[in-house]
């Protein structure tokens, strides 16, 4: 059987102080991996000088959405067989990803998501447990999908499933879109227990509360306007 | 009477900064007219504020005042909506755009090198 081409995507933005390490550890699993810099206003991308990687870069910031579609689109167009989406704050472990492709290399599903609620997270501070279940229980009500973690970005996509995917939210709030593009196109989908670190460097660049009504005004502002 | 002067003077002087905006090309014919059309009918209301006794009382309404500011708000909401809708859409075109030049400049890090 032919070997499926990986290419991971990696969204980044002001990530320079942990960036370079969070590629490295990346690249012992993964050899394709495109970073795009979603406008970042440090030196992110001159930390990558010298590995191995493609870089994409956004003139000006368009959210997390939005650079995770232009990577998608590279990874196509670069014929990619399956995508895998993956944060640059280094909360993510990329032996996790060997998990995420097992079942779409199998052919079992087209979307494998990442949840860090599948198994015990015992290091995830009360706020941000809230809040993220605040996040999934309006998931679950305004998509009827049992959904365990809505908000993380460790995801891997088929070929056919990344060609569907075209998110119209550019924020953090294309998190919940996906969720409805899986529904509209009928892609299976499989949640895959995941690994998420929290560190003071990701807990300081993870979403906040404000972060969290911003996506629910994102949701609200499209279901009135779409 | 205060407040008929304020408002006249107000209207007045946005139709006169039209008439010099549209001399100079700076803004569309038809946001020039929509511009003193809705101006000249504040200074008529104004002046003449009984003419909307009619209308209000036609819709129902006690007011011809209450019918000036309901529509008013009406009006209002709706242009709101049409600017928020102008708006989304314009960050979708810039969106596209950024990604278009990201995809079209891409650069491998041996590009970066060379």
């Amino acid at each position: 059987m032919k070997k499926m081409t990986v290419f991971v995507i990696v969204s980044v933005l002001n990530e320079a102080p942990v960036l370079r390490g969070v590629i490295e550890e990346l690249l012992a699993f993964a050899p394709h991996v495109i970073v795009v810099d979603d406008g970042s206003t440090d030196a992110s991308l001159k930390t990558l000088k010298g590995l191995p990687i493609l870089t994409l870069r956004h003139l000006v910031n368009r959210g997390q959405g939005a650079a995770l579609q232009t990577g998608m689109a590279c990874a196509l167009e670069k014929g990619a067989d399956i995508l895998v989406t993956f944060d640059g704050d280094g909360q993510h472990d990329p032996r996790d990803i060997e998990k995420l492709l097992k079942p779409i290399e199998s052919g079992e599903t087209d979307v494998s998501l990442g949840s860090r609620f599948l198994e015990k997270a015992p290091h995830l501070p009360l706020l941000r447990r809230l809040l993220l279940q605040g996040g999934i229980l309006f998931t679950r009500l305004t998509t009827g999908l049992p959904i365990t973690d809505t908000h993380n970005g460790l995801r891997a996509f088929s070929q056919k499933a990344a060609s569907k995917v075209r998110f119209t939210l550019d924020r953090m709030a294309h998190a919940s879109e996906l969720f409805e593009i899986l529904q509209k196109e009928k892609l299976r989908y499989r949640e895959v227990p995941v690994t998420i670190r929290y560190t003071p460097y990701s807990l300081r660049k993870g979403q906040s509360s404000w972060d969290l009504l911003r996506i629910l005004g994102s949701l609200l502002e499209r279901s009135f306007l779409k | 009477m205060i407040f008929q002067i304020l408002v006249i003077s107000y209207a007045g002087l946005t139709i006169l900064n039209a008439v010099f905006r549209r001399q100079k090309f700076q803004i569309t014919f038809w946001f020039f007219a929509s511009l003193v059309l809705s101006h000249l009918g504040i200074i008529v209301i104004t002046l003449f504020p009984d003419m909307t006794y009619p209308i209000a009382h036609f819709f129902g309404i006690g007011r011809g005042a209450d019918f000036v500011l309901y529509t008013a708000v009406i009006v209002m909401l709706r242009i709101l909506f049409y600017l928020y809708s102008q708006n989304r859409r314009l960050e979708q075109q810039l969106t596209q755009i950024v990604r278009h030049l990201a995809l079209t400049e891409k650069e491998s890090d041996a590009a970066q090198r060379s």
